[in-house]
């Protein structure tokens, strides 16, 4: 696979990386590094903040102004149903990861294998699946990974849940803006500033099976605008011993995986802006071991394990050139490496008795690149978009091998690039009538090219009422370890001539304010998929491979019901009825038909201490094998106190308050059809603020 | 065993020379825009925090509109707060023997919570739910601030527009009478008085 023509240059990929990081950091510093001088004389911001606050109206009228506009597209102004959640609802509720957050959402299911949380949305959510077909942001930075995809929401996430200030869900396709894995929706998080701190806070949580959290953050915003954000967080968790029906062997530990449930994590987040900059730096690496015997290794054995790293650096400038015109650019550099050692037992490959091996997966993916956005107003009731994005995966290795002795099973060079035009208007028709339509096209260096539009109506006929009519196209490109990966043709092939899967929108939303306080929302879609990418069973030789299979539809209804008041008490309920079937009249896998929410939060002393209780159910699923997974609800409670005394919180949890015993179907790598989630456990957490 | 040693890969080049390009070119984008610019700039939103102020000192609520002659003149943010820093300079600040205070309310379902304002600051985040935020303030004494295009036109009382570089003033004058507020000549005369419906 290697390219002959390639020169081997010395150093390791962290190295060179991290030349990367550094040549962007001094950069950044270079373009702030001036001003920063000239406040130390004399901090010209505030004082003209002060000036100002003097002058006549006149006076006032003649200054002439710069922006730091910070707004991207903003949830409000989406042509489809959107769902936010703010920092205090996740204080309130004790989310502890973006997973808990995205679970609480009208038509979001999520499930866990044990090692990633996988996100179901509008009825789809087929095992082995990556969260390839949801596109996450972190301020507008992409996210999933450029092998597998992945939209990472559990413990692998590299935001600590703390740092977010609020997380924008918009469903429906958004591949016209986004491109690639906006394919049933965008969940983009927005992170805190450093002006929302102005200080440090260090938080510390301990939870259920020898689970610990330190969190340690420092932001402040200077008076020469500066603002800064440094964050740390170290996380580990010892796990639960479980029980696994399926290994109920004396041979296999008589199905307990004892301490072989640990997670652990350390991560660091920074935020530098200065008037139309900020430069972002995030890091994680995530180590679970593997308690479920998947993929056929030795149970119970302490070395089955996943290693995720991820990193990104970005550069992001936002200008408002006048009233009319603004324009948006970023640079960004990313990095996602896994590691997956998996222990098998076989004479023929380690004649030693126990015979004991370890196959490792070793994945490198490295890419860069930029984006540019322009946004102008034309005609009084036009504002138009155009943009562009380069991304260039210059790096995305798989390799497997058998560790000792070494076999090499699989090493596989790619590297790919995609490129980018879109153009979006959003067109007053007359007042309270608008038309959003726009679309995109990207070009693969591997597929070639696909266009997607997207046409929308947003219509408000009274002051309390929206309608939004939404059609779109969207699509997702076949990832590397789809069409790539191999491991040496023992359980799975590769398939390079995979083609990217499309879908097909309609979608209508009806929004009514009732009083003040209350707002429903009734919303109907329809969708069709075409070209799915799967992984199927070959009859021919038994091996499993990703293919582009038969078409999906489906449809469904949500309802939801948001309510506010000024005491403090607030909260949403949802319901969701959804129908899938596949090619051949069966309805899909892990599709619940119904759904259920219900958060509420209640202020039980003024502005000091909260109550924050939910309720999720989810409808009977079916899983790969045909079993049932039966329908459930859980239950979660949080306390949440207030400055308990000046700048400390307290928050305590339970979740699965009644222990209700559950379980998700889960993929084909895993021998359990239907794994048991979490029973009753407990969170305490405190935050103090200095 | 394992070798660490990445590939040389051209397509690296590529994409360092595209995001140089691009930085470059926002520079460029940029320092233009800061040299058109004449006299001594100042951030937008520090003058933006400034004019409110002064809407606070031109304006005349109805004696309904405080529970006291010393009650504060509260100013609500709603929406995502532009304002940065700006608005803690008011901290102190008294107009017309009133003192100020600023609060914030995250999105527009805060809607209950501003009621009882003065002056409620629409951000340009809430655009879409503009119609519904200026019919919940109906009835009651709040001067409407915003700076979105068309603010004014729509409903809302005052619009901080951005021309050539610098804030100007649209006054819907038949909303404020609607609200009972007495505009100051001397904001008046700086204005530029819109009619509501009419772009």
């Amino acid at each position: 696979m290697t390219n002959p023509k390639s020169r081997t240059i010395p150093g390791s990929p962290g190295s060179s990386a991290r030349r990367v990081l550094a040549a962007m950091a001094i950069g950044f510093l270079c373009i702030i590094g001036p001003a920063e001088n000239s406040a130390a004389k004399s901090d010209p911001a505030t004082e003209t903040t002060v000036d100002l606050m003097e002058m006549s109206l006149e006076s006032l009228m003649n200054v002439s102004v710069y922006s730091a506009s910070k707004y991207e597209q903003k949830a409000t102004e989406a042509p489809s149903s959107v769902s936010v959640v703010s920092a205090e609802e996740i204080r309130k509720y004790g989310y502890r990861t973006l997973a808990d957050i995205l679970n609480s959402l009208r038509s979001f299911y999520v499930t866990y294998d044990r090692n990633y949380n996988y996100i179901g949305v509008r009825g789809f959510a087929p095992p082995g699946d990556f969260n390839t077909r949801l596109l996450l942001l972190v301020d507008g930075h992409r996210i999933n990974d450029g092998i597998y995809d992945t939209a990472a929401v559990g413990t692998e996430f590299l935001l600590d849940v703390d740092l977010i200030e609020r997380v924008e869900v918009i469903r429906g396709p958004s591949s016209s803006l986004y491109g690639s894995n906006a394919f049933f929706g965008v969940i983009n998080v927005i992170t805190r500033r450093g002006k929302d701190l102005k200080g440090t806070e260090v938080s510390g949580e301990a939870a259920s099976f020898g689970t610990f959290k330190g969190r340690a953050t420092y932001g402040t915003r200077f008076g020469n605008g500066l603002e800064v954000l440094f964050s740390g967080t170290a996380f580990r968790s010892e796990g639960q011993d479980l029980f696994f029906p399926e290994f109920n062997d004396p041979a296999t530990n008589n199905g307990i995986a004892e301490r072989r449930d640990g997670d652990k994590s350390h991560s660091f987040f920074s935020t530098l802006a200065y008037r139309d900059f900020t430069f972002q730096a995030a890091y994680i690496s995530r180590e679970k071991t593997i308690p479920t015997g998947s993929y056929g290794t030795e149970f119970n054995d302490p070395g089955n394990r996943t290693v995720d790293d991820r990193y990104y650096a970005d550069l992001r400038y936002d200008h408002g050139i006048d009233e009319k015109t603004s324009v948006a650019a970023r640079v960004f550099y990313d990095w996602y490496g896994y590691r997956g050692d998996y222990v098998f037992s076989d004479n023929a490959i380690n004649p030693v008795p126990p015979f004991r091996f370890v196959n490792r997966d070793d994945t490198r993916n490295g890419w860069g690149g930029g984006e540019i956005k322009l946004t102008r107003r034309v005609l009084e009731t036009h504002r138009l978009t155009v943009g562009a994005e380069y991304r260039d995966y210059f790096r995305q290795d798989q390799r497997n091998f058998d560790e000792n002795p070494f076999a090499s099973r699989l090493d596989d060079k790619r590297s790919t690039t995609v490129w980018a035009i879109y153009l979006q208007d959003e067109f007053e028709i007359a007042k309270g009538l608008i038309l959003n339509a726009g679309v995109r096209h990207d070009r693969y260096s591997t597929f070639g090219g696909t266009t997607n539009p997207r046409v929308a109506l947003i219509y408000n006929p009274r002051p309390k009422t929206t309608l939004k009519l939404l059609y779109g196209k969207a699509f997702r490109a076949p990832n590397v370890f789809e069409m790539f990966y191999t491991d040496g043709e023992v359980t799975q092939k590769a398939n390079p001539a995979l083609l990217p899967e499309r879908i097909e929108t309609v979608e209508g939303v009806v929004e009514q304010s009732i009083g003040d306080h209350l707002r429903i929302l009734a919303a109907g879609y329809h969708y069709k998929i075409t070209d799915l990418i799967t992984q199927e069973t070959d009859p021919a030789d038994a091996l499993l491979v990703y293919r582009n299979g038969t078409p999906v539809r489906a449809r469904g209804v949500e309802t939801g019901l948001n309510g506010r008041w000024e005491n403090g008490l607030e909260g949403r309920a949802s319901y969701t009825y959804q129908e899938t079937t596949d090619g051949f009249g069966r309805s899909l896998v892990n599709s619940p038909r119904h759904l259920a929410k219900l958060n509420l939060i209640a202020p039980l002393l003024a502005e000091k201490i909260f109550a924050g209780g939910e309720t999720q159910y989810v409808g009977k699923r079916t899983s790969l094998q045909g079993g049932i997974a039966r329908s459930y609800y859980v239950v979660n409670l949080n306390l949440h106190g207030r400055n308990l005394v000046p700048g400390l919180d307290g928050s305590a949890g339970v979740y699965n308050l009644f222990d209700y015993r559950y379980g998700d179907p889960t993929g084909n790598k895993l021998p359990e059809d239907i794994l048991s989630r979490d029973g009753r456990s407990f969170r305490a957490k405190l935050t103090y603020r200095f | 065993m394992t070798n660490r040693n990445p590939t040389h890969d051209p397509s690296r080049g590529r994409a360092v020379t595209f995001a140089a390009g691009i930085v470059l070119a926002a520079m460029l984008i940029s320092g233009g825009a800061t040299s058109s610019a004449r006299g001594e700039p100042a951030p937008e939103y520090a003058v933006k925090a400034a004019f409110l102020f002064n809407f606070a000192k031109f304006v005349e609520w109805p004696g309904d509109a405080f529970s006291g002659s010393t009650s504060p003149i509260v100013i609500y943010v709603l929406g995502e707060d532009p304002f940065g820093d700006a608005l803690g300079s008011l901290k102190g600040k008294t107009a017309n023997g009133r003192p100020i205070v600023v609060r914030y309310a995250r999105y527009a379902a805060n809607l209950g919570e501003v009621e009882r304002c003065h002056i409620l600051f629409v951000s340009a985040t809430e655009k879409a739910n503009l119609p519904n935020i200026l019919l919940n303030t109906k009835g009651w004494s709040i001067l409407t601030v915003g700076d979105m295009h068309g603010f004014a036109q729509d409903g809302g009382i005052i619009n901080m527009v951005k021309e050539e570089g610098r804030v100007g003033i649209e006054i819907n004058m038949e909303a404020a009478q609607r609200s009972r507020l007495k505009i100051s000549s001397k904001l008046l005369a700086l204005a530029k008085i819109v009619t509501p419906g009419r772009r």
